[in-house]
């Protein structure tokens, strides 16, 4: 049995290609493991390296969590592990939602554009905040995640309805897809009362300055009295020839009017 | 329950001038509704009520075919049809003398409906009533009416209003008062009102605090301007209540 202290004594970087194809070789116990977090704690071994160890399930995922705690490796490099497969997405979730552990945005794109990972999960990283959901929208947009998917976002309720609706005002979403949507019943009703749209008529009108045959009269004065012609006399008792310079009023207007005859000058 | 556009009712306010002298604007009348349509032809006015308990008087005020005024009171009849004895091109009011017990539907005989008095209103009234242009000089005025939200529960977020681009809308701007609920008047519908948050204009509005809870109204003063010799017409002013809702 191989003795940890004499693997640390050597010289390192020829002993931890040698650690690892020990360790693959199913020789070592899982004793052993303890050894090995020390040696990836001294970043003395590669990080493809890791991979392999990974890949070959010689170190458990709780290693890994701890090393990524620790900030031993890179959250990058968790998205590579995902992408192939070699971390259990459910695993990653818990690893990703630490909140020991700072997840970058680029890192988390990086997750979500290998696809490999199931809506569950990304849902969760939403939900968790660690994916902020104005991202959804730009990742929608450089059509890096299906519509499809981003439907099933919605209706496992892991992106809030605001969002949704954010995200349709923007035209993110095309409105075709929206009525597969909001034909699921796991959207919440209010979705489709969101907005109230009320018309009002209100009837107003303008009465137009009056111009007409009221506005134009014959009116005689004489002696500070006035007399108003009505249409109806000028229509029918008078005949009144503008070519004439001289009107003569007729006995039936005389007996209507009291005329004073000293008057020569009566205006019309 | 969520606001629907059935809660969205726009209110005269209690002065309604019929002249350029009288008092205008004042607090909100929760009966008197700003809309409603004219018949398509110069015809009676019919009455009727869902209710048989509606025997109360109704005031109709309008035009007959040559645009004259003219005014008239009937009893209504509970479910039964009544009618106006005059025949009228447009209504300028209809009044009732108490509030409406059931839903009380005014019809122009043979044609359409005007409007549906609801359940403890009492009528409608067109703002501007008589409104008339000058034949020498501009003229400018105001009317107000009051925008409400009859939901008992909820409120209206992002509560906006918005000119729409028909009838008379290049005549007409519009205000939103500063305070919500105010009952400001105006010595007379040319005299100007004070504290219209942003001056009057004809973009889109947001209310005071942006919304409109339950039961709340937000003033509106509406601001008509004739040119000299302006020609007569019978039109419409028409706006949009916007908003969201949980």
């Amino acid at each position: 049995m191989l003795g940890f202290h004499s693997i640390s004594e050597a010289p390192f970087s020829s002993l931890a290609e040698e650690e690892a194809s020990v360790i693959n070789s199913l020789k070592l116990p899982v004793e052993i493991i303890s050894s090995i977090e020390a040696i990836l704690e001294s970043r003395k071994i590669p990080i493809e390296t890791l991979n392999s160890l990974v890949e070959s399930r010689k170190i458990p995922v709780e290693l890994l969590t701890s090393l990524v705690i620790s900030r031993k490796i890179p959250v990058e490099y968790l998205a590579e592990l995902t992408a192939s497969g070699k971390i259990p997405v459910e695993h990653l979730l818990s690893i990703l939602n630490d909140p020991k552990i700072p997840v970058e945005i680029s890192s988390a794109i990086a997750v979500l554009v290998s696809r490999k990972i199931p809506i569950e999960l990304i849902g969760s990283l939403v939900e968790s905040r660690k994916i902020p959901v104005e991202l959804m929208g730009s990742l929608v947009e450089s059509r890096k995640i299906p519509i499809e998917f981003l439907a099933q976002l919605v209706v496992s309720r892991k992106i809030p309805v605001e969002y949704l609706t954010q995200l349709i005002v923007t035209r993110k979403i095309p409105v075709e897809y929206l009525v597969s949507i909001l034909a699921n019943r796991n959207i919440p009703i209010e979705i489709r009362a969101d907005v109230v749209l009320k018309t009002f008529n209100l009837p107003i009108e303008v009465v137009g300055v009056k111009v007409g045959v009221e506005g134009l009269k014959w009116v005689l004065t004489s002696r500070n009295t006035t007399w108003t012609i009505s249409s109806e006399l000028l229509a029918l008792i008078w005949e009144l020839d503008p070519r004439n310079a001289e009107w003569i009023i007729s006995s039936d207007l005389k007996s209507i009017w009291q005329l004073d005859s000293r008057d020569s000058n009566w205006k019309l | 329950m969520s606001v629907s556009g059935t809660d969205l009712v726009v209110y005269m306010a209690m002065n309604k001038p019929t002249n350029d002298t009288s008092l205008a604007g004042g607090g909100i009348n929760s009966y008197i509704r700003a809309t409603f349509d004219d018949p398509s032809s110069t015809v009676a006015i019919n009455f009727s009520s869902s209710s048989a308990l509606d025997v109360q008087n109704v005031s109709v005020t309008g035009r007959d075919s040559g645009g004259s005024i003219s005014s008239e009171t009937i009893t209504l009849s509970g479910t039964t049809t009544v009618s106006t004895s005059n025949t009228y091109e447009r209504v300028l009011t209809c009044v009732l003398s108490s509030g409406a017990a059931g839903t009380v539907t005014a019809s122009g005989n043979g044609v359409n409906k005007l409007a549906e008095i609801p359940i403890t209103e009492s009528g409608f009234c067109r703002p501007f009533y008589d409104a008339t242009a000058s034949s020498s000089d501009s003229k400018t005025l105001y009317d107000k009416v009051f925008v409400k939200n009859n939901n008992s529960t909820s409120t209206l977020n992002n509560a906006t209003l918005i000119e729409v681009s028909s009838g008379l809308y290049s005549n007409i701007n519009f205000g939103l008062e500063d305070t919500k609920q105010s009952d400001q008047t105006i010595a007379n519908r040319t005299t100007a009102p004070t504290g219209i948050d942003g001056g009057f204009g004809a973009g889109p509005s947001g209310m005071v605090d942006s919304e409109l809870t339950a039961g709340d109204y937000q003033g509106v003063w509406l601001q008509l301007s004739l040119s000299a010799g302006e020609t007569a017409t019978n039109s419409f002013y028409q706006v949009q209540v916007s908003g969201t809702t949980a």
